[in-house]
């Protein structure tokens, strides 16, 4: 009972704290984007922008070079790559969250999950400027609407959660050994082309298809793509895949970083 | 009231690691780890701290620079986690530590105030309702729109200050900031410390300056080198400081009664681990490794390398050791294992627990490693010669079951030698008790089991597994020559004794290698290896007190193991990739090297982890 008692008056403790710096989390992610698109002149509008030019570049590029026989490849390309987008640049920039805020975190009490989870948070926004331009394509390439789309949060919930583990787990390391921010820029572009992004699933060899499976961008990816471009509901399998990932990933994360925090600020 | 407890700090101590600081690149680590005493420069910053601060009751805390005073006020505020014992604090903390903490300055003054509030744990609407208030105490109203890097460091104070004590906290620790700002402005901030503390704040005072403490305090705690030297009334502390300070600051005062561990960090030797009591261990088994790392990646793999054909016409042929030093370094391995057993403590089950944790996981996963990275180098240059393998064959590789069953070996030369090592660590089980506490009988016993075996493998009809597990059990005799080198040693057995056992010994060698191995007895003299190697081990022993310890030596000696279970797989891999571009030579330096860093790497990730996991599965009594 005692047990029990300590573990919830932790976890109240752990909500309150929370409560508290709600503010503060919005305000970091504020300034994460103001910075991101200071004097810029068309700001915010690059969220939504950059993806559209990439798609436009990449569909040119694999479609006269490639081929791949996927209907509307364009939004095929661009659901893939928002989400893939959003995972390496929510994952790089929590890996500097805790060396990069080390000043501030040296001189006031702060509970320090807060700085990867900011950047995360605000990687996502840019995300959801992004779906602007996934909507746009829609339009234009007249992608049926159907009732599936509205499940739409979902897969992006499953990449969030996913990023945050990832990313407190990476900024975890990068406290420990500043060389995981230049190896993991390998790693990413490694993962970016084990994905099936711009290229169909179906031009992998067969005794490989099982390990894509286990990628858990794909599982992502391909859940979005259900629902935005086939307008199916997602597989029971995949779902419990993704949650499996993404909880887990989440739980591992937190884990991690509740072990090492308290040491961060004797390395930073 | 008055006596409330607001702040209660008990048994704190902080301690740091100064060298680790350091280890911020991959390269910096492996040094650091290969010179392993170099984790355990610490400093203590502060030791073993207490006192109780009550409730309203203005508390200064006070000492020379570099005395522990700010990393007290962190630790209480929560920024760091003391090393060892706790800190309480009942209510909110204001933390004037440094002023504009928070700040960024790119960002305008009104910005930065809802930025700082926000760090500070306040809400917009909160801030909203007290931003005149804090712009009016900062007499800033001309820069609300001014970006914060075009302040001066005056002004920077100023709107720090104005934020901080927006509300009045239940504990505000303010840090020697008022020597920023003019004249004009300490006065004021003195002046609204003075109304926070008439309205119920505790403060948490620190300076050098004892005018300011006795003018502000009412007790204080007087700190020298992170030790507590006095604690009580402000007055009394503050007259034995300045004292301290006339008196050349040599009356030390007392040091914390218990860890004795600490001494200054220049010369604190490292602690004594049990592997440290042995460093002329360390340094024959790091030559064991070395022979055979160049047996395995050298002339084994290319009998015609210029280097190896050089050592071998100039040293190995005239002196008549086998197998490019191979065997000669097995054999020293075996003598270290068998010098260490009688050196077990605890019982039987604890035993084959650390044992077999030691031996089997980090051999698993290494050779499931080896197996991925092989299959995806597979699929870059075409199928490695280990991709003959079944799956089936690379499960009893892995297990070491493949040599009871009769089957090739994946990894050649790897892991034969765990499977005597186990045998010999069987025997080790067998008679445990024995081998703590009597020798002879260990040994008889020892030698009957290795004299039954030989004799049942040689005259009766055994299954072949029996038959393939007792053609190891003559090697199993090296390691037996060490235990009994180990109880001649240290006198627990007398010459002759040791003479008669190692004489039995040595026949069921001879016999065992007759019987198993012919061509070791009959083409390559294998017997004058061990020869060497009994010398070589012998002579370290004797020479112990001469021979230099060098941490570089114990901390390979440390990895082995690792380095014993990846060198052959990876270092094989790496040398069939590299030969063609380095030529022979260069692909062997640059193998070393990588060698190193996947043994490293193995030894971190599986090798220590599973070593820690067995302390704490079966702890040392």
């Amino acid at each position: 009972m005692a047990g029990m008692e300590c573990d919830m008056s932790e976890l109240n403790t752990q909500l309150a704290k929370l409560k508290k710096y709600r503010t503060l989390l919005m305000r970091l992610v504020q300034r994460d984007l103001k910075v991101k698109y200071r004097r810029s002149v068309l700001g915010y509008l690059w969220s939504l922008l950059n993806p559209l030019l990439m798609m436009v570049v990449l569909s040119i590029v694999f479609s006269t070079l490639f081929r791949y026989d996927i209907p509307n490849y364009p939004i095929y390309l661009i659901t893939g790559q928002i989400i893939f987008t959003f995972f390496s640049e929510s994952t790089t920039m929590a890996m500097g969250a805790i060396t990069g805020n080390a000043s501030l975190m040296k001189k006031v009490y702060v509970p320090k999950y807060i700085f990867p989870v900011s950047r995360v948070l605000s990687s996502f926004v840019t995300l959801l400027f992004s779906l602007a331009a996934v909507v746009i394509v829609m339009i234009f390439t007249r992608v049926p609407i159907t009732p599936a789309l509205l499940l739409f949060p979902l897969p992006l919930l499953y990449v969030l959660l996913f990023s945050m583990g990832m990313g407190m787990i990476l900024s975890v390391c990068a406290v420990y050994f500043r060389d995981t921010n230049h190896l993991y820029g390998v790693c990413t572009t490694a993962w970016m082309y084990l994905t099936p992004i711009f290229y169909p699933v179906s031009v992998i060899p067969d005794q490989f298809r099982p390990l894509v499976q286990l990628n858990p961008l794909y599982l992502f990816i391909d859940c979005f793509r259900q629902l935005v471009l086939y307008g199916q509901l997602p597989t029971l399998l995949n779902t419990l895949q993704s949650l499996a990932w993404s909880l887990g990933m989440l739980g591992f994360g937190l884990w991690v970083f509740k072990r090492k925090q308290a040491n961060f600020i004797l390395f930073i | 009231m008055e006596e409330q407890p607001i702040i209660q700090v008990n048994h704190v101590s902080m301690r740091f690691n100064l060298s680790r600081e350091k280890v911020d690149s991959i390269k910096t680590y492996v040094v650091m780890l290969l010179k392993h005493q170099l984790m355990f420069d610490e400093f203590y910053a502060l030791r073993d701290v207490s006192f109780t601060v009550n409730k309203g009751e203005p508390f200064a805390i006070i000492g020379e620079n570099g005395c522990g005073k700010s990393t007290l006020l962190k630790v209480i505020s929560g920024i760091f986690a003391p090393s060892s014992g706790s800190v309480k604090v009942d209510g909110t903390i204001a933390p004037l530590i440094e002023l504009g903490a928070g700040f960024d300055i790119d960002l305008t003054a009104r910005e930065n105030i809802y930025l700082n509030g926000a760090v500070l744990g306040y809400d917009t609407a909160f801030m909203d309702s007290k931003f005149q208030e804090i712009m009016d105490f900062a007499e800033l109203w001309d820069f609300v729109d001014v970006p914060v890097k075009n302040f001066s460091s005056g002004m920077v104070a100023r709107l720090g200050f104005a934020i901080a004590t927006v509300v009045v906290p239940d504990v505000l620790i303010v840090d020697e900031i008022l020597a920023v700002g003019d004249f004009m402005f300490q006065q004021k901030c003195e002046q609204k410390m003075k109304e926070m503390i008439e309205q119920g704040a505790t403060l948490i005072f620190v300076s050098h300056s004892s005018d300011q403490v006795k003018r502000l305090c009412k007790k204080a705690i007087w700190l020298k080198h992170g030790v507590t030297q006095m604690i009580g009334d402000a007055q009394e502390v503050c007259d034995a400081y300045i004292h301290d300070m006339e008196t050349g600051g040599h009356g030390l005062v007392q040091q914390p009664p218990q860890e004795p561990e600490e001494a200054s960090p220049q010369d604190s030797p490292p602690p004594v681990s049990s592997k440290k009591r042995f460093p002329v261990l360390d340094l024959l088994r790091t030559l064991a490794l070395f022979m055979v790392v160049w047996d395995h990646l050298g002339p084994f793999r290319n009998p015609d390398w210029w280097l190896g054909r050089l050592v071998e016409n100039n040293l190995n042929q005239p002196l008549g050791i086998t197998q490019s030093f191979g065997a000669f370094g097995v054999v020293l391995f075996f003598l270290i294992s068998g010098y260490l057993l009688p050196l077990e403590r605890g019982g039987r089950l604890s035993f084959a627990g650390k044992k077999l944790l030691k031996l089997y996981p980090p051999l698993l996963i290494s050779f499931a490693s080896f197996w991925l990275v092989q299959k995806v180098v597979g699929l870059m240059t075409g199928p490695t010669f280990w991709a003959s393998f079944s799956p089936r064959q690379w499960m009893l590789g892995a297990t070491l079951l493949n040599y009871p069953l009769g089957e090739p070996d994946v990894i050649n030369g790897t892991t034969w030698f765990l499977f005597p090592t186990l045998l010999f660590y069987f025997l080790g089980w067998l008679f445990l008790p024995w081998f703590q506490k009597k020798p002879k009988l260990a040994a008889a016993g020892c030698l009957l089991v290795l004299g039954g075996g030989l004799w049942a493998a040689v005259s009766l009809p055994l299954p072949s597994v029996l038959v393939n597990v007792l053609s190891f059990g003559w090697y199993v005799s090296f390691p037996l020559f060490g235990a009994l080198v180990y109880w001649l040693r240290e006198k627990k057995m007398g010459f002759g004794w040791f003479l008669m056992f190692s004489g039995i010994n040595y026949l069921l060698t001879l016999k065992g290698m007759v019987h198993f191995k012919p061509d070791y007895y009959s083409q390559s003299p294998y017997l004058i290896s061990f020869a060497y190697a009994f010398l070589l081990f012998a002579l370290g022993l004797a020479l112990e007190s001469q021979l230099p310890s060098l941490p570089l030596v114990g901390g390979i000696s440390k990895v082995s193991y690792s380095v014993y279970l990846t060198h052959m797989t990876y270092g094989g891999l790496l040398m069939t990739l590299l030969t063609p571009f380095l030529g022979y030579t260069g692909a062997f330096v640059v193998t070393l090297a990588l060698v190193a860093f996947v043994a490293l790497a193995h030894y971190r990730l599986v090798e220590r982890p599973v070593g820690r996991l067995t302390k704490q599965l079966f702890p040392n009594p």
